[in-house]
Formats: C-alpha cells, structure tokens, sequence
C-alpha cells in the first residue's frame, strides 16, 4: 500500500546516525512537525540535529490528504460549547498563523508544492444530520468567519445542506516536507533510519540513543505524532486510524476544493481531487476506527464501495492508512512536558499539517522565551479534567478491555499450520502469545505479540500487513520493526528450543553500540 | 464479611501463583491475570477493612497493613511489568511473602473468631 504522495520520484536521502554527537536540540521526527520545528530553531542559531525512524515525511505526512484549513475536524459548534469564544478564536489565529508559516516556507525555499487556493465545504448527506450544518455555519459566522451556504454544485454525491469557507489551501505533502528538507539540510544535521530506542532525561540535558548513536543534548523535541516512551499523555489521547484511496476520474470531473461530508453520526467522508501527470485523480478518505480494533481491508473495501457508487473510474491505484491521535478535550497538547527541556507536541487529531506547523511556532517561542499570544489553550502540561473527563474514561475503559482479553489460552489459532498464506494471527505456544504472519511465500515471520510499550497484545492489521497495537497506537511490521507509535522497542524476536518457545529482545534495541 | 474477604484473596493468590510461574519462566504475564489479581485482592481487602470497621473488638488491622505493604510491592511490580522490563524479583518475592504472612493471620484470625463465635 502506497499513498498518492508517495508516487514523486526525487527524494532526499540521508545517512543514519552513527557515533557520538553534540547539539542544542534534537528533534525527533522527522515529518511537517520535525521539519517546520528544525527549521524555525536553525533560523534562532540553534544546533539542530533531525532523528526520522524512516524516511522524511515517509509516515503520517505522506499519508495526510494534503488539505490545509483553519477549521477543524471536530466542528467548532462542539468546540464552543466547551470551550468560550476566546479559546476559539485563539484555535482559528493559531491556524491561520499556521497557514501562514506554511507559506511564507513555500516562498522561503522556492518549494514547488502544488500550492492550490480552495474553497472548503462542509456538507450533511442526509435530511437528518442538515442541523450539523446549520450549527456550524452559525458558529463559523459568529466568529467571524466568511462563510455562505451552499449550493454545491457539480459533485456526483448528495449534498442536502452544506457550508462554505473560500481561502482554504491545498498541497502536496511530500514534496513540501521534501523541499522543506532541501531548504535546512546545509544547517542542520538530518538523519534518517534512526530510530530513537531511548532518552535519558537528566536534569538539563537529556542523551538521546539511536541503534548505532548516541547524542547529548540540552532539548528534546518529540515531533513524532505521539511522545516516544511512556508519558501520562498517552493516557488523554485516543489512537485512530483513517484510510485514503485514489482512482483516476473516467469521462468526469470534480470541483477543486476541500470536501467534508457527515454521512451519519459516525462516518465522515472526505473527498478531493488531484492532478498527476496530466490526469485527474480523485481521492476519498474516511473509516476510521481505533488502531488494531477493526478490519483494515474491510474500511477500504467501504471507501472503494463509497466511490463506485458516485465515480466512474477503472481501479483503485493507491490505497493508503494514517494514523491520528484525538485529545481528550479536543485541543492539540503543545509545548513544554514534565521535563524542563523536553518538549512534544500531539492530538492533532485528522488535523495534522496545520496542527504540526503551529506546534513548531509554538515549541519554538517557548524554548526561546518568547510568549506565543495563540498559545494557551494548547498547553502541554494543561490540566482539564471536567473538559476531558468524557474521552478520558472512554478511551482508558476501552484500554482496559484490551488488556482483559489478554487471558491464557485466548488467541486466534492453536498452531501455526491454521495460519493462512497473506493473513496474521496471534498463536499460543509454550504459554507465550505470538504474532505469527504468513506471507504470500508462505514463509512464517514470528515474534513476540506483546508490545514493548506497555504490553498489551498486538492485532494484525489485514491490509497493511502490520501488528498494530489497540492500547495506545504502536505499529510494528511483519518481523516486529517499530513502524510508528511510542514504543521504543522492536516486538521481542523468538527462538525456538525443542518444545519451548524463548523471547530474545532485539540486540539493537537492548543494548544500542554507541 | 472476613470470609468472603479470605476467598477473594485466595483467589486473587492463585492467579499470582499462575503469574509467578509465568514471571519464573521467563514468560510475558497476561495482563488479564494481573488486573484480575489486583481486583480481587483490593476487593478482599476493603471487605477486610469494612469488616474491621465493623466488629472492632475483632479487627485485624495487622493483615490490613500487612496487606497494604504487599499492594504496594504489587504495584512496583505492575510498574516495572507493563513498561517491558525486567521484574525485580526480589521484590516479588518480598510481596509474595508478606501477602502469605497477612494472608496467614487473617486465616488465624478468622478460625478464633468464628470458633469463638
């Protein structure tokens, strides 16, 4: 599987950390969050190290849809009736203040991106759900924004109420991360294939090790969607997964634009189209659910059904997944944590590109000292139990029936022959729960199916062929590499001794060469 | 009151027999045990105090401390389990020998008050 954005040829690449090394600040992640936050503190004279587990903007930035907005996906209708109208125009200058450092970057570095003034849309499918929009477009208009209703026309699907911001913005991605990469690689030290396997927070500085390095450093900064290691945040964010597709448009054509739609309660549908190499693609993004708790292929299967209905086209040729953290009280965590210099930024929710360039504003003036006048509200260290508490004890029971299914004997098959070709399950054996995968060789690739976060059992993920963990969003691939998430560690790896079954963990991770 | 206390920490005692064999062979703990294990014992626990608070002429504040100092090996325990790392075992074993020891004395306790009774 590969997104839409993951199709441009030119990429940058960079070696992986090796040795000891010195700098002012590290920062981990190395998608819009890492790069935009590198960026703003070379231009302070900060000595910048880049860590990316992978490839830049090889994650949740490729995976993205490239839309760019001051709204947000939970509508502000619902944000204003926890929250008062300062709090929600401090949301709509952060965002704009967000759009705005995108492009003043985009000019900056001469980055060709694909840049697209849009309108956004916001719409209900349905009679039932027109009140949804009503709402907002009230609320929209309250604070001020340029909004006007409907009609929108020439989109194949129903629209029976909608609202509509102008000004919006759409990009590529991957091309603005890759140029954005380009434009502070001669300032700043970037590695890639670097996992971060721990930090060490000292008084005030921190070491930070790679498999094969080791940095001291005075700041940290998790850019890395959710904080790495075990953090009481985890605690206040729910891990969700949404997934995207991209066809080529037969004999038709779509509006330019942003556009959301309330299909029911629960499902919400984006749609929006995209040029490449000449042709007309569209996109459509939707079913999400909680990481490693519901068929993968089975929300694509929704999405590809969704699209056949309303578009005439051949096949589907991308098909991708990303991953969200939603907050507890529905506002991003940004800034400074419980360790002096240690700084992360998360709960983006479906929000990211914007959500990721402000944070970098943020985390950038509070380490220098300098008051961002947007920036309470997102408070890192911010303590909201009554705006919270409904998430918090939603998200935190369903953790806790994860971890009651983690009962001996409770697995998906006995042994590993009932593994079929191209699928994954978890198999007990010796006592010991194991993700086993078969692939399409019929090769088993076995480890331990505990995550190394903080243990609950992985599931497999049927279309990404990935062991994704329900608690709090770990991903690992077939043979337990960390893809994502805030382990820091591999599965443990297994080894096989006549009847029994011993967990190794990765030398790399254990014991990292320095 | 005491014995419904003494069966749930009798049960709550073999799941931590289960996770001791588990922890001795280098196994991962199902953490389905754990929170189970936890739950019986903080409920046979509070029953223990309600009964305390109860009959105090027969109250047996010492297997309650004795209780309290073992939960709180437990809960290092958990703390250093759930995060993937190595278990101290020393301190299972601390926490397994104070809950045995409270465990014990309440069992005496209980004989000499329904005997008596």
């Amino acid at each position: 599987m590969k997104s839409i954005w993951n199709t441009i040829t030119e990429q940058t690449t960079f070696s992986s950390l090796k040795g000891n090394a010195h700098a002012d600040v590290v920062v981990i992640g190395g998608g819009i969050t890492g790069l935009t936050t590198a960026e703003l503190l070379i231009e302070k004279g900060f000595n910048v190290i880049l860590l990316e587990g992978k490839n830049i903007c090889g994650s949740n930035t490729s995976n993205s849809t490239g839309n760019l907005y001051v709204t947000i996906d939970k509508n502000f209708a619902e944000i204003i009736s926890k929250y008062d109208k300062k709090v929600v125009t401090q949301i709509l200058d952060a965002r704009r203040a967000g759009l705005e450092l995108i492009q003043t970057n985009i000019k900056k570095y001469s980055i060709d991106c694909d840049l697209e003034i849009v309108p956004w849309h916001l719409y209900a499918a349905t009679k039932d759900l027109e009140d949804k929009i009503d709402d907002e477009f009230s609320t929209l208009s309250e604070l001020g924004l340029n909004v006007r209703r409907g009609p929108m026309d020439n989109v194949p699907y129903p629209v029976q109420s909608a609202v509509i911001l102008d000004y919006q913005m759409q990009f590529h991605p991957m091309k603005y991360g890759q140029g954005l990469a380009r434009g502070i690689m001669d300032h700043c030290r970037i590695y890639e294939n670097s996992p971060v396997i721990h930090i060490q927070e000292e008084k005030d500085f921190s070491i930070v090790l790679t498999p094969f390095g080791k940095i001291t450093t005075k700041y940290v900064v998790h850019a890395t969607h959710t904080p790495k290691g075990v953090m009481g945040v985890h605690t206040l964010l729910g891990p969700y997964r949404e997934y995207g597709i991209a066809f080529k448009l037969r004999n038709s054509t779509h509006p330019a634009g942003i556009f959301w739609g309330y299909y029911d309660e629960k499902e919400h549908i984006s749609t929006r189209r995209y040029t490449l190499d000449g042709e007309t693609y569209m996109m459509v993004m939707g079913g999400a659910h909680k990481v490693g708790q519901d068929s993968s292929k089975e929300k694509l299967r929704f999405l590809e059904n969704f699209a056949r209905t309303y578009f005439d086209f051949s096949e589907v040729e991308y098909e991708w997944g990303g991953q969200h953290y939603r907050p507890a009280d529905f506002l991003p965590y940004i800034g400074r944590t419980h360790h002096e210099t240690t700084f992360a930024a998360t709960g983006f929710s479906t929000d990211g590109l914007t959500w990721g360039t402000v944070s970098a504003k943020i985390i950038c003036n509070e380490m220098t000292n300098v008051v961002t006048p947007f920036a309470k509200p997102f408070e890192y260290k911010r303590f909201t139990p009554l705006k919270s508490a409904k998430n918090f004890v939603k998200e935190n029971i369903n953790v806790i029936g994860q971890y009651l299914k983690d009962l001996p004997g409770n697995h998906d098959a006995k042994t590993f022959a009932e593994v079929p070709v191209n699928d994954g399950k978890i198999v007990e054996a010796d006592g010991q729960k194991l993700a086993v995968h078969r692939d399409a060789a019929n090769q088993l690739h076995v480890c331990s199916a505990v995550c190394t976060h903080l243990e609950c059992i992985v599931k497999w993920n049927d279309a990404e062929k990935s062991w994704d963990c329900p608690c709090h969003g770990s991903r690992f691939g077939i043979d337990g590499d960390i893809l994502e998430g805030p382990a820091t560690q591999n599965l443990d790896s297994i080894v096989i001794e006549g009847h029994h079954v011993v967990l190794k963990e990765s030398p790399w991770t254990s014991h990292p060469q320095s | 009151m005491d014995i419904a206390s003494a069966v749930l920490i009798a049960l709550g005692a073999v799941l931590g027999v289960l996770m001791l064999v588990n922890l001795l062979k280098g196994h991962h703990i199902p953490k389905a045990l754990t929170f189970i294990h936890g739950g019986l014992v903080v409920t046979g626990l509070l029953l223990l105090i309600l009964f305390n608070l109860n009959f105090p002429e027969h109250a047996n504040w010492i297997s309650v401390g004795l209780f309290g100092v073992a939960a709180l090996g437990g809960i290092y325990i958990l703390y250093h389990d759930i995060k993937h790392e190595k278990v101290p075992l020393t301190v299972v074993f601390i926490h397994g020998t104070v809950a045995v020891s409270a465990y014990a004395l309440l069992i005496y306790r209980i004989t000499q008050f329904h005997g008596s009774a």
